[in-house]
């Protein structure tokens, strides 16, 4: 798990750096494996290959990579595979990291693999952080940069909440790149192995 | 929890991806002549190429990894190179074996481990709990060939001697399936009878890794608040031991007995050589020993799978065994 700031003071960005690593290492290797393939044999059978390999590597950067939290402007933007949501902090009524992260905006529920503890480090006592019972430097001192995460959402809803005002509506988008990306190596694939 | 188990599969799916490549890579793509070594010191040039043209390996590289994976999905390894044997029947014959000796070994080092470990917690600084340690250390430190050795000298051979057989040298005897002709033996007793030496021997020498580990962990979660408020109710010492800090204190333990289990079940090659069970790991390094690639990487693979499926179960395990851990 890493935070870094993105535009501005108030922009704050949170992914998971263990699923990361192999995310990039797998990616990174079917990416190069699908070039090789196709400059080492220029054929019709290489570029089949390619395509295969890069289909994965579509898999590792969608599934394992993409998936981020932002903070932007009291907004928390939940960047999934192929969908992005924005929820106006002030909308939410409970934030929760278990092994993901969850959102209760009302009966609704968004969740976001971006933020989450692995179940060894839920077991080791980051139990009661995650359900927001004790505070970082609390009655148990965790070093973990997904509690840091986890209370920072927190604050960031409770300012907002604080604020009160006429919060805006939550908004859904498909996120066109990798879903278009998707889209064109499933047709170039289809369109190899049929010829 | 469907997320949970679908990033989990994804990640896992790639980790598999992961090593068939390496393995294709270090072994296919490496500059080792298979052909040669076949074909013998006085092979001609058209022998060898026609011997890398049947293995497929004059093909391009793409197409061999392919290939590979293709068969792979199709439940086929291919062949191993001297006796045209299929990979996933040597796999078949030689997993029973590997797996028998891991998860058996698994049962008495857990039993071992984390009961001394328990008994080490319970009495800190006690005569009982000075004497595990030292034994602990003692095995920890001991190699399996050592302890193997002496076990096999001293229950086999001097056993023996003095007119007591009461446990045999070596081999493995298959618990279900036809009996082989020339070893007629087979069946439960028999199994168990010709297993024990090699269980005792990785046992003895894991679980003194997981008597250090429950220790450390059960004198953890002994030191709790919920341990004394648990107490304070009036409790027993045995309910609150084993109902309330075991499940907790085993968190630690499961991680490392997941890792442990699959690498073991994986092939136990020096136990394997040591009682001439021909398992995984005794395969394994039979087709190091004669390049023979095709084992080599589905055996790999297999192992992999192995490690990444007990990962997966560690971690669903961890919500049975504390219920803080909730994976939704």
């Amino acid at each position: 798990m890493r935070t870094l700031p993105l535009a501005g003071p108030r922009a704050e960005s949170a992914q998971g750096t263990g699923i990361r690593g192999v995310g990039w290492l797998a990616g990174g290797v079917a990416a190069a494996l699908g070039i090789f393939f196709v400059v080492s044999s220029p054929t019709l059978g290489g570029v089949r290959a390619c395509l295969v390999v890069w289909l994965v590597t579509w898999c590792a950067w969608a599934v394992l990579i993409r998936p981020r939290v932002d903070v932007q402007d009291d907004v928390i933007v939940l960047i999934g595979s192929v969908r992005d949501v924005r929820i106006p902090a002030a909308r939410v009524d409970a934030v929760r990291v278990r092994a993901y992260l969850e959102l209760v905006v009302g009966r609704r529920r968004y969740t976001s693999a971006a933020v989450g503890f692995r179940p060894s480090s839920l077991a080791r006592g980051h139990a009661d952080l995650a359900r927001g019972l004790v505070s970082e430097g609390g009655r148990r001192e965790v070093e973990s940069a997904t509690a840091y995460a986890a209370e920072y959402l927190r604050s960031v809803v409770a300012q907002a909440r604080e604020r009160g005002g006429e919060a805006p509506p939550i908004t859904s988008s498909v996120a066109w790149i990798p879903l278009g990306s998707l889209i064109v190596l499933v047709l170039a694939a289809v369109a190899a192995f049929s010829l | 929890m469907i997320r949970f188990i679908f990033v989990r599969l994804i990640t896992g799916l790639l980790v598999v991806f992961l090593v068939s490549v390496a393995t294709f890579l270090m072994f296919f793509a490496a500059p080792n002549d298979v052909a040669r070594t076949m074909a013998g010191k006085a092979a001609t040039p058209e022998t060898i190429a026609l011997i890398n043209h049947r293995l497929g390996l004059d093909q391009p590289l793409w197409h061999q990894y392919g290939h590979f994976i293709w068969r792979a999905l199709h439940g086929d390894l291919g062949y191993d190179y001297y006796h045209q044997r299929s990979v996933v029947s040597i796999i078949k014959g030689a997993a029973p074996v590997s797996l028998s000796i891991a998860f058996g070994a698994a049962i008495l080092w857990m039993i071992l481990g984390v009961g001394s470990g328990i008994i080490s917690a319970v009495r800190p600084r006690s005569f009982m709990d000075r004497a595990l340690n030292v034994l602990a250390l003692i095995f920890y430190s001991m190699p399996t060939f050592v302890l193997g050795s002496m076990l096999l000298f001293f229950l086999y051979f001097k056993l023996t001697s003095a007119g007591h057989a009461w446990f045999p040298a070596a081999g493995y005897v298959p618990w279900f399936g036809k009996p082989d002709p020339s070893n007629p033996q087979h069946g439960f007793w028999p199994w168990m009878h010709h297993l024990i030496l090699p269980w005792v021997t990785l046992a003895l020498v894991t679980a003194a890794a997981y008597t250090r580990f429950t220790r450390g962990s059960m004198l953890e979660v002994l030191s709790e608040d919920y341990i004394r408020t648990a107490r304070a109710k009036g409790i027993s010492e045995r309910r609150v031991v084993f109902r309330h800090a075991l499940r907790s204190a085993l968190t630690p333990v499961v991680t490392q007995f997941g890792i442990d289990l699959a690498i073991l079940a994986g092939g136990t090659v020096v136990t394997e050589q040591l009682f001439g069970m021909h398992g995984l790991g005794w395969n394994s390094l039979t087709a190091i020993t004669n390049q023979d690639l095709p084992v080599i990487v589905g055996i790999l693979l297999v192992v992999s799978v192995f490690v990444v499926v007990a990962n997966f179960l560690v971690d669903l395990i961890y919500a049975v065994l504390d219920p803080r851990v909730r994976l939704y």
